[in-house]
């Protein structure tokens, strides 16, 4: 067999350095810039205070508020981060518009500092870890989403699937019930109310499977019918406006609400695009092949379809991923969702709008923007097509 | 061709019916009081009015706040079908708060009981919701008198008596809120904003004039540029086209915001020597002389238009390069040639005009899609157009005009899609729709 040799191109190259360089930037944002220590020794027990602040972050430990800045000065060994200033730190003594490269309290201020003394580079790093949690959550649930329901909506088709009619009163009955005790549930518990919605779904799907048994007249369904409406509904509204118009509606800011919308705002591309995908895929050989075979509907879309659509859809999710981002930063920079206190890269936008003398503010913040979205650009280097 | 448009434009009433009722049951989620707001629009507030309680109470029935939201209501069947009759807004919210922890006679006697044991006083009735009456406030005000631990005593009580509850289907038939507000929103009344007191209308319209002039002008300017710029740039590839190449993926990726922060940071204040733009300031259209307009057009609208246009052409010429290049493998073009044409009438006279239709198409169809996209243009030039209304709208829970705006939005989206779709098919008779 011969080995083709791929080569990517120094282009390429670079945008896959960056990218990785922000992805590990977002991930240890605490302890690139924190001014509690990484590690200290305070009365021969070592302590982990930024470490604990990146688990918080990540969901994977509770934190820790047993340890005051004044014992790090007692401790006897103390590894500080690289930049000894974190992202809500506020200066008490007062160093308001600090220009790049001054000398702070706990070290050179790289990017200046803003209104209130918090340094920038500390919050333009935190803003990789806020845009990247927002972009990469919404994204993967929207991706799931909308990759099942197009694959299926590709599949059937219009005249794909045929229900009898008891079959059609078991399925809309069933996912009523299931929305209904999702809206109204019975237990207090949320392990509880998913445990009854899926022992709900699973046995009216039983149910439906012994019904489509019964020598019954069949219909149609109008799958991709009713999808592409739906579709259509949620077309007609820009994602922007939405996002504006429902955040207020949320008691509390916080980046989980943008991600909900964000989800149900970007599922529909995901949909749309493996639906065309699963459309043309679908008569080839080998699916043929696999249904003459018998396999199952479902394992035919899995193994087969899903594999080849895959790549399809990994472009057009590298562009999800840009306009998420974008989104998230024009939300912030319009003062939307972020809860207070926390710093990204479009609430220090913001913040320069309103102070012009103070550039820093407005440019580092918007570079990274920059830089991101060039460089995933030059990695999925695609023409831009006609229907985006 | 006409069944097509016939069918398009009888869906367009069902989208917009779903999409008036989205808008409509989520106005209804906000936790604003649109009685109250109205109320202290015209002067009247708990402070001033010793009868406020009164009038209160008549604005919400006048205004059929006391029927229910929808035609159908799908709720657990213990829940009351009356809850929207009881005007107070927290006494509504501490009874949604008994019925979603599960209601049942045992609950509620117990309930009562631990009323009785606070206050040692026997002679509080069984709370009945299917009767409202005014005895329950006394509940309320006992409740909100309980200290944090004997409050969370209640909700322990309450929580744990959950009873599994079946879904109740109720119809209203066409005496709920939704059915008189689309009554009023047909006959053209959409309300007043609380802010000023205006009609909503009004204010939507006069903002939209700036919008729309925003975006007249951006149009225009759109094809004015980018045919030539794109026409040259294939014409003459060499370095000519390269550059172009390269400044639309700048202006192609960069972010808008960014942009335009940078023109107000850098180019509107005399900090750095380079005020190209005089700074913002706020001045309004209205009553103004023409030298006043044409002032107040570049102090506003030039930073925003050159923003909107340098990153739209990068999108346009983009658009119009790929598509150049893809039609000129087609053998139209070879058969062109070989009658004799010179490269530049190919160019324009063959291929420009079967490129530039389905982009002319798709830049109709981005029409509603391009008021988002203002919006934050609008905020950081200060431009009183929709998006800054909207902005503003939200900022200060002006619910009504938020969400005329949306609809409005929405409306037109669908309206221009369909305009979109009919300008493709005309112009591209090989399209077929089914």
């Amino acid at each position: 067999m011969i080995r083709m040799k791929k080569r990517i191109s120094i282009k390429k190259k670079i945008a896959v350095f960056i990218l990785v360089i922000s992805l590990c930037v977002a991930l240890f944002n605490s302890i690139i810039c924190n001014e509690k220590p990484i590690a200290a020794k305070i009365n021969n027990n070592w302590s982990f205070p930024a470490l604990n602040e990146m688990g918080v972050d990540l969901g994977l430990a509770n934190p820790e508020t047993n340890i005051n800045e004044q014992d790090y000065a007692l401790a006897s060994a103390v590894v500080f981060p690289p930049v000894r200033y974190s992202f809500d730190l506020v200066n008490r003594a007062g160093n308001p518009y600090a220009r790049p490269l001054t000398q702070g309290v706990n070290g050179v201020h790289v990017f200046g500092t803003d209104r209130l003394g918090r340094d920038v580079f500390a919050g333009t790093v935190r803003g990789f870890y806020i845009a990247f949690k927002v972009a990469f959550l919404s994204l993967l649930f929207a991706a799931l989403i909308g990759v099942f329901l197009g694959i299926f909506m590709g599949y059937y088709g219009d005249n794909g699937l045929r229900w009898n009619l008891l079959e059609y009163a078991i399925v809309f009955i069933g996912l009523f019930m299931a929305i209904f005790y999702l809206i109204y549930p019975i237990s207090q518990s949320w392990i509880g109310v998913l445990g009854l919605i899926i022992v709900l779904l699973c046995g009216f799907y039983g149910i439906k499977q012994l019904f489509a048994r019964l020598p019954l007249k069949k219909f149609i369904v109008p799958f991709d019918f009713f999808w592409n409406k739906v579709i259509e509904v949620f077309k007609s509204l820009p994602a922007l406006i939405v996002l504006l118009a429902a955040l207020p509606l949320f008691s509390s800011r916080g980046s989980f609400n943008i991600i909900i919308i964000l989800i149900l705002l970007s599922w529909k591309g995901f949909a749309r695009h493996s639906r065309a995908e699963t459309y043309s895929i679908k008569e080839k050989e080998y699916v043929v092949n696999a249904k003459a075979q018998g396999q199952s509907d479902f394992l035919i879309m899995l193994k087969q379809v899903l594999p080849n659509i895959l790549p399809t859809i990994l472009v057009f999710s590298s562009f999800v991923f840009v306009s998420l981002i974008l989104v998230e930063s024009s939300l912030s920079f319009l003062g939307f969702g972020l809860p207070l206190g926390e710093v990204s890269w479009g609430s220090l936008l913001s913040e320069g709008r309103f102070n012009a003398s103070a550039w820093w503010l407005s440019v580092f913040p918007g570079l990274c923007i920059f830089v991101i979205i060039l460089s995933i650009n030059l990695l999925v280097d695609k023409k831009i097509s006609l229907d985006e | 061709m006409g069944r097509f448009i016939i069918r398009r434009v009888l869906w367009i009433v069902p989208t917009l019916f779903v999409l008036c009722s989205l808008v409509f049951l989520v106005s209804k989620l906000t936790n604003t009081d649109a009685v109250e707001s109205l109320l202290a629009s015209q002067g009247i507030s708990f402070q001033t009015n010793a009868n406020y309680q009164e009038i209160y109470t008549k604005e919400y029935i006048k205004q059929h706040n006391d029927l229910p939201l929808y035609y159908l209501s799908i709720a657990p069947d213990h829940y009351p079908t009356n809850l929207h009759s009881i005007p107070d807004e927290n006494q509504k919210a501490f009874i949604k708060r008994l019925l979603k922890g599960g209601y049942d006679d045992h609950a509620i006697d117990q309930y009562r009981l631990f009323i009785a044991d606070i206050k040692s006083d026997s002679t509080l009735t069984v709370f009945n919701l299917e009767s409202y009456t005014p005895e329950n406030v006394v509940l309320l005000d006992t409740y909100n008198k309980f200290s944090q631990d004997q409050k969370s005593k209640l909700d322990i009580i309450i929580t744990q008596k959950s009873l599994f509850h079946f879904p109740d289907f109720r119809w209203h038939g066409l005496q709920n809120q939704f059915h008189y507000w689309l009554g009023n929103v047909l006959a053209g009344d959409w309300g007043t904003s609380f802010l000023d007191g205006r009609p909503v209308v009004q204010k939507v319209a006069s903002a939209f004039n700036w919008t729309f002039t925003l975006m007249i002008i951006n149009l225009i300017l759109l094809v004015l540029i980018g045919v030539p710029v794109v026409l040259f740039a294939v014409y003459k590839q060499g370095l000519f086209g390269q550059t172009i190449e390269w400044i639309s993926m700048f202006f192609y990726i960069i972010p808008i915001f960014w942009l335009a922060t940078l023109i107000q940071v850098f180019l509107t204040t005399p900090d750095y020597g380079m005020q190209l733009f005089p700074a913002y300031q706020q001045d309004y259209l209205s009553e103004k002389s023409f030298l006043d307009i044409l002032n107040s057009f570049f102090t506003q609208y030039l930073p925003a238009v050159i923003c909107l246009l340098l990153t739209d052409l990068a999108v346009f010429i983009r658009l119009l390069k790929g598509n150049i290049a893809k039609e000129k493998l087609l053998p139209y073009v070879e058969t062109a040639s070989a009658k004799g044409l010179s490269y530049w009438e190919v160019l324009t006279k063959h291929i420009l005009p079967n490129t530039l239709i389905p982009i002319i198409t798709i830049l109709v169809g981005s029409i509603p899609a391009f008021l988002a996209g203002s919006l934050i243009l609008e905020v950081i030039f200060n431009i009183p157009g929709m998006g800054r209304l909207l902005f503003n709208s939200i900022t200060k829970a002006d619910w009504s005009v938020v969400y005329f705006i949306v609809l409005i939005i929405g409306f037109l989206t669908t309206i221009f899609f369909l305009i979109g779709d009919l300008l493709y098919k005309y112009f591209d008779p090989k399209i077929k729709y089914d």
